[in-house]
C-alpha cells in the first residue's frame, strides 16, 4: 500500500514543485497549490527521491523569502511534526530561515542552482500570484480561498488552519466593512460569503480547476506514510491495525475534507480501503 | 457477539499486535470465551474474561489491566468493531480468596503471536460455573453452562467446597445449595 501512496505522492510533489520553479520536467498541475503545506509534506517523500530533496533545498534556499509565509509555515509545519522522519531534511526551517541562516543553508548544503522564479501567471499559482498582489499573508490566502469557492458561506473555524483565528478575523471583519463579503450571524457564529466575485476573480485569473485543501489531504497521507516507516516489519494485520488507530486519531482533519477514513473491518480488507481511500487524498 | 471463529479471529490479531509490539502477555481466561475456546460450549459469547496474568508459575492480579495490553484490546476492537472491553479483567478478584488447588498444573494453553493464553480446564470451569451460577437467576446462562459441563457429583462437591472459601456467609450458603439440588445433590455445604 504504501509503495504505491509514496510513488503518487513523489508524482504530485514533482509537479507541484516544478510549477513553482524547481527543475523538473513533468506536466504542470491544473489545480491550485499551497506553498507552505507541500513545504512541509515534501521531507516525507524525500527519502524516495533524493533528486527532489536537493532541487526542493536549492528553491526554499535561494527563492522561498520571495514567497512563504513564515508564521503560516510555523503553523503548518507543526501540523505535520508528529509524523516528521527526523532524519529527513528539515525544509520548513530552511524556508523559515533568516537571512544569516540562509548563508549558512546556502554554504553547507549541495545547491543545485537550477531553481528558477515561478511564472506566476500559472493557474497552479493562484495562492503566490494573490500573494504579490495582496501580500503575503492571511489578506491574500483568504482572498484566494473566497475566489476559489465563491458560493460558499464560511466559517471562521473552517478556514485556513496556517493562520490563527483572530488573524482570519481581523481580515474577514475588513473585507466585510469594504463590501467585498457579507457577514451573517448563524447561530450566534460568524459566517462570510463572497459579494464582490467578479473583479477579484478577473484580478486573480487564470484561475486552477481546484483549490484543494491541502494542508489536510497531506497531513493524513504523511501520517500513513509515517507509520509503515515506523514498522516497517509489522505483519500485514497488525499493521492495518495501527494506521486504522492512526486514521481514527486524525478523525477531525479528516472531517474538514468531509471524508470519513476508513477505520474498521477485516485487516486484509481493511488495508486494502485505506490504500484506495488515501490515493484519492492526492488526486484533487 | 463472538462465536468460536470470530473469537480466534481476535485473539490472533490482538497477539500479532502485541508481537509488533514487542510486548508479550502471558493471560488465564476463564468464563464462556474460554469454554469456546476448549470446545466446551458452542453458544456465542461477547467477551473473555481473564482471571490473571501469569508469569511462570506466579498469578498476578489483573483486577485492572496492563495500559499496553489494554490498550492493544482497544485497538483490536476498534477495527473488529467490538466492545472496547471484549477482553477484561472482570473476574479477576476471584484470585484474591484463590483459584482451585492444582489449577495451573491443569490449563490449557493456547498461543496466539505474543499473546499467550492459559485457558481454565473443565474442572476449574465447573467451579467457576458453580459459584456463578449461585449468583445467577435459575436457568441463566450459567446454570446452562454449568449443565452443559456434565459435572460429577465428586466435582460438584469439590466445586462446593471452594466457592464456600470465597463466600462463607449462610445466604450464599443456601443459594449454593439451591443449585446443586438442581443437579440432584442434595447435601450440606
Amino acid at each position: 500500500m504504501n509503495r504505491a501512496l509514496q510513488d503518487k505522492a513523489v508524482e504530485l510533489a514533482w509537479r507541484q514543485w516544478t510549477a513553482l520553479g524547481v527543475a523538473g520536467v513533468v506536466p504542470l498541475p491544473e489545480h491550485g497549490i499551497d506553498l507552505e503545506a507541500l513545504i512541509a509534506f515534501t521531507p516525507f517523500i524525500s527519502a524516495a527521491d533524493p533528486r527532489l530533496e536537493r532541487e526542493c533545498q536549492d528553491w526554499c534556499v535561494r527563492l522561498s523569502p520571495h514567497h512563504v509565509s513564515v508564521s503560516r509555515l510555523r503553523r503548518v509545519a507543526r501540523m505535520f511534526q508528529p509524523y516528521a522522519d527526523p532524519h529527513a531534511a528539515d525544509l520548513s526551517s530552511i524556508a523559515r530561515a533568516g537571512q544569516a541562516d540562509r548563508v549558512i543553508h546556502h554554504k553547507g548544503l549541495d545547491l543545485s542552482g537550477k531553481s528558477r522564479p515561478p511564472r506566476l501567471e500559472h493557474p497552479a499559482l493562484i495562492q503566490l500570484r494573490s500573494r504579490h498582489i495582496f501580500g503575503i499573508g492571511a489578506r491574500a490566502d483568504a482572498v484566494t480561498a473566497l475566489v476559489m469557492n465563491p458560493r460558499e458561506m464560511v466559517r471562521l473555524s473552517s478556514m485556513d488552519p496556517g493562520y490563527t483565528k483572530r488573524a482570519m478575523a481581523l481580515v474577514m471583519e475588513d473585507l466585510a466593512s469594504t463590501g467585498v463579503v457579507t457577514k451573517l450571524i448563524i447561530n450566534q457564529t460568524a459566517h462570510y460569503k463572497l459579494i464582490q466575485e467578479a473583479p477579484l476573480r478577473a484580478l486573480l485569473a487564470p484561475l486552477p480547476t481546484k483549490l484543494p485543501r491541502w494542508i489536510e489531504r497531506l497531513v493524513l497521507v504523511a501520517a500513513l506514510l509515517s507509520a509503515r516507516r515506523r514498522m516497517p516489519n509489522h505483519a500485514a494485520s497488525s499493521y492495518a491495525v495501527e494506521l486504522a488507530k492512526v486514521l481514527h486519531q486524525l478523525r477531525p482533519v479528516a472531517a474538514v475534507l468531509g471524508e470519513t477514513p476508513p477505520t474498521t473491518g477485516r485487516p486484509s480488507v481493511l488495508l486494502a480501503e485505506i490504500a484506495t481511500w488515501s490515493q484519492t487524498l492526492l488526486e484533487p | 457477539m463472538f462465536d468460536a471463529t470470530a473469537l480466534e479471529e481476535a485473539l490472533q490479531l490482538l497477539g500479532q499486535l502485541l508481537a509488533d509490539r514487542h510486548q508479550p502477555f502471558d493471560v488465564v481466561a476463564i468464563g464462556g470465551g474460554g469454554l469456546l475456546l476448549i470446545g466446551l460450549i458452542e453458544r456465542p459469547t461477547k467477551d473473555v474474561d481473564l482471571v490473571a496474568l501469569r508469569d511462570g508459575a506466579a498469578l498476578l492480579p489483573v483486577t485492572t489491566l496492563p495500559p499496553i495490553l489494554r490498550e492493544a484490546i482497544e485497538d483490536v476492537a476498534r477495527v473488529l468493531e467490538l466492545s472496547p472491553s471484549w477482553m477484561n479483567g472482570g473476574p479477576g478478584s476471584l484470585l484474591r480468596f484463590g483459584l482451585p488447588d492444582g489449577f495451573l498444573e491443569r490449563v490449557e494453553t493456547r498461543m496466539f503471536g505474543a499473546l499467550t493464553v492459559s485457558l481454565a480446564s473443565r474442572f476449574d470451569q465447573i467451579h467457576f460455573k458453580l459459584y456463578a451460577a449461585a449468583d445467577d437467576r435459575p436457568n441463566g446462562k450459567h446454570h446452562v453452562d454449568l449443565q452443559r459441563l456434565q459435572p460429577t457429583h465428586e466435582e460438584l462437591r469439590a466445586a462446593a467446597r471452594w466457592a464456600r472459601t470465597h463466600d462463607p456467609s449462610e445466604g450464599f450458603a443456601i443459594v449454593l445449595r439451591g443449585v446443586l439440588a438442581a443437579f440432584g445433590l442434595r447435601e450440606a455445604v
